[in-house]
């Protein structure tokens, strides 16, 4: 029992982590749609339109229905359906003579509902043509508001068109990032005791702080690499956010050659205290002011929202935050062992010089 | 008192820097000779080519002037300075009297690639603010890491490598504010002064909580 009072935080870091890897792989993701093979229709047309979903089961009922969506007012609900496979559906409409708004073209979007699924939204799937002198008149468009849809909850992850299965990179990539935080604050409260108290058991601490967030700093890097290729298109844009983390790791990795170059001693702490403050006082603007002020990919840069908005319900929430915390804590696990194998080096040494 | 003490610190530095003229002179004669390298290779450069040449000749006198700031203090007279006045006086006398060569090298530096290479810039207050900016940015940024790696055997090097990563913000917003005032169409700077502003308070505030405890040593 004794011991368990002394780990209770590396048994929470594994529980937590193989909670977050179990759920994070196998829960599944909702129904939605993947893509519809035509782009691009004209008035009057009479439109045969194929959409390709994901996790679906449509065989099983046939109440699907199939709208065009151009606004709130303006919606088309398609004549018939047909089920082709279990993922594969294809909805025939007549689009009507009439345009309701003077423009060129109206963006679309598709919006599929069924009770087996729930409603399922593709936005912006598609693009009608207005013709030259078309009639400017919204009755034909507003004759099947989109209405009654089928609310059916259940235990999956959202589904984002691009982000598709990768949305499970939320639980590694982005735990990586908060983890490196926690422990860089970690190791500058360790900084301002050292420079505080002159002891060097802190330095210990700092280094191995600074060891195993630089550890974090690489893996969240790599992991957003990886991201970004399924993602972006390449593993690595130059974006904003991508460049200025690299530079936050140049940084620490500076810290080491900083204590490298340096003989042991109490010159040394302080001055790499001193290092381990400023840099981590310097990745703050690095990481979180510039990338949102330049146009960016990355979630909550260049005007994009946010983390915790739409992408993050409440199901990926059940497994984010405890990813969180268990990363922190594993890395904070790892970081003790480091901070212990350099004391008893120490205290190796120490016996030798005697 | 203090300011008494620090006017004395500045007019000592001042004086010295004075005396030791011929590496000023020398950083201008860096300056001449990769601008006519310059011009003979490009002849007439782009803003961007003209924006990048002026910032990659102020940050490598800025390296210049920020290696040997503290090797006086640093080296055998750093008890008697140690003893004499407060680190904060001689942390601010050191930016003031990188700060001021690097506006003169910039000032200069301008004066030169103008001659030679000719004059992209429209907005020359806003050039002119930036170059009084971004000297304050890299004097108060060498200055503080010439502190740190004053401790170290390799300072030369060091510095380098510890300080360009953290130059990052500030020559992306000097670089920006720059080409910015280049441009014929008025563009709101207002977000890049701000960051750059916030990134120098940054660094000085660091350098009041942290260069006593370098100094100390």
């Amino acid at each position: 029992m004794n011991g368990f009072k002394k780990n209770w935080y590396k048994y929470l870091a594994v529980v937590l982590l193989l909670y977050a890897i179990v759920f994070g792989m196998l829960v599944p993701l909702r129904p939605g749609i993947m893509k519809v093979d035509t782009f691009r229709a004209e008035l009057g047309q009479d439109l045969t339109l194929g959409i390709d979903f994901y996790n679906t089961r449509l065989t099983e009922t046939t109440d699907q229905r199939v709208w065009l969506r151009i606004d709130n007012q303006h919606t088309l609900l398609a004549e018939n359906t047909e089920v082709v496979h279990d993922r594969k559906l294809i909805a025939g409409f007549s689009i009507p003579e009439t345009t309701p708004f003077s423009k060129k073209t109206l963006s679309v979007s598709v919006i599929v509902d069924s009770k087996m699924e729930g409603s399922m939204v593709l936005p912006d799937a598609m693009v009608i043509v207005v013709g030259e002198g078309a009639e400017i008149n919204d009755s034909q468009w507003t004759q099947s508001p989109i209405e009654q849809l089928s609310m059916r909850w259940r235990y999956a992850f959202p589904w984002r068109n691009i982000l598709e299965e990768t949305i499970r990179n939320t639980y590694f990539h982005v735990p990586m990032w908060f983890g490196m935080m926690i422990l860089f604050l970690l190791s500058s409260v360790n900084g301002i005791r050292l420079v505080r108290s002159d002891r060097s058991v802190f330095e210990s601490r700092v280094f191995s702080l600074n060891l195993v967030g630089t550890l974090f700093g690489i893996l969240g890097i790599l992991t957003g690499a990886v991201w970004a290729k399924y993602t972006w298109g390449t593993f690595w844009s130059g974006d904003i956010k991508q460049d200025m983390s690299a530079v936050t790791l140049l940084i620490f990795l500076a810290y080491f050659l900083l204590r490298s170059s340096m003989t042991p001693g109490k010159k040394r702490n302080r001055v790499t205290a001193v290092y381990t403050i400023f840099a981590f006082l310097a990745s703050i603007p690095l990481l979180y002011i510039i990338p949102r002020m330049e146009p960016s990919l990355h979630p909550g840069s260049g005007g994009n929202p946010g983390f915790g908005g739409e992408d993050l319900d409440n199901t990926m929430r059940m497994v984010f935050y405890p990813a969180v915390l268990g990363w922190t804590l594993m890395g904070y696990w790892i970081s003790n062992l480091v901070f212990r194998t350099l004391e008893v080096h120490k205290l190796i040494e120490d016996k030798n010089y005697d | 008192m203090q300011i008494g003490v620090f006017k004395t610190v500045v007019s000592h530095e001042f004086t010295l820097e004075f005396r030791h003229r011929f590496a000023f002179a020398a950083q201008i004669l860096y300056v001449a000779a990769v601008t006519f390298i310059f011009y003979l290779s490009f002849s007439e450069p782009e803003p961007l080519v003209w924006n990048s040449l002026f910032w990659m000749v102020m940050l490598f006198s800025g390296l210049q002037s920020g290696t040997f700031a503290f090797s006086r203090e640093f080296g055998r007279s750093h008890l008697f300075y140690f003893q004499l006045i407060d680190p904060l006086v001689l942390f601010f006398a050191k930016i003031i009297s990188v700060w001021t060569r690097l506006l003169l090298l910039g000032f200069t530096a301008w004066f030169l690639i103008t001659v030679i290479l000719g004059d992209p810039v429209v907005d020359k207050p806003l050039f002119a603010l930036t170059i009084i900016l971004g000297s304050l940015g890299l004097a108060t940024l060498f200055s503080f890491l010439s502190a740190i790696s004053m401790n170290t055997s390799n300072n030369g090097l060091l510095l380098a490598v510890l300080s360009f990563p953290v130059l990052l913000p500030v020559l992306l917003s000097v670089i920006r504010l720059s080409f910015i005032s280049m441009s014929d169409i008025p563009v709101a700077y207002s977000d890049s002064i701000t960051v750059l502003l916030a990134v120098i308070m940054l660094l000085i505030g660091l350098g009041i909580f942290l260069f006593p405890t370098l100094w100390k040593n």
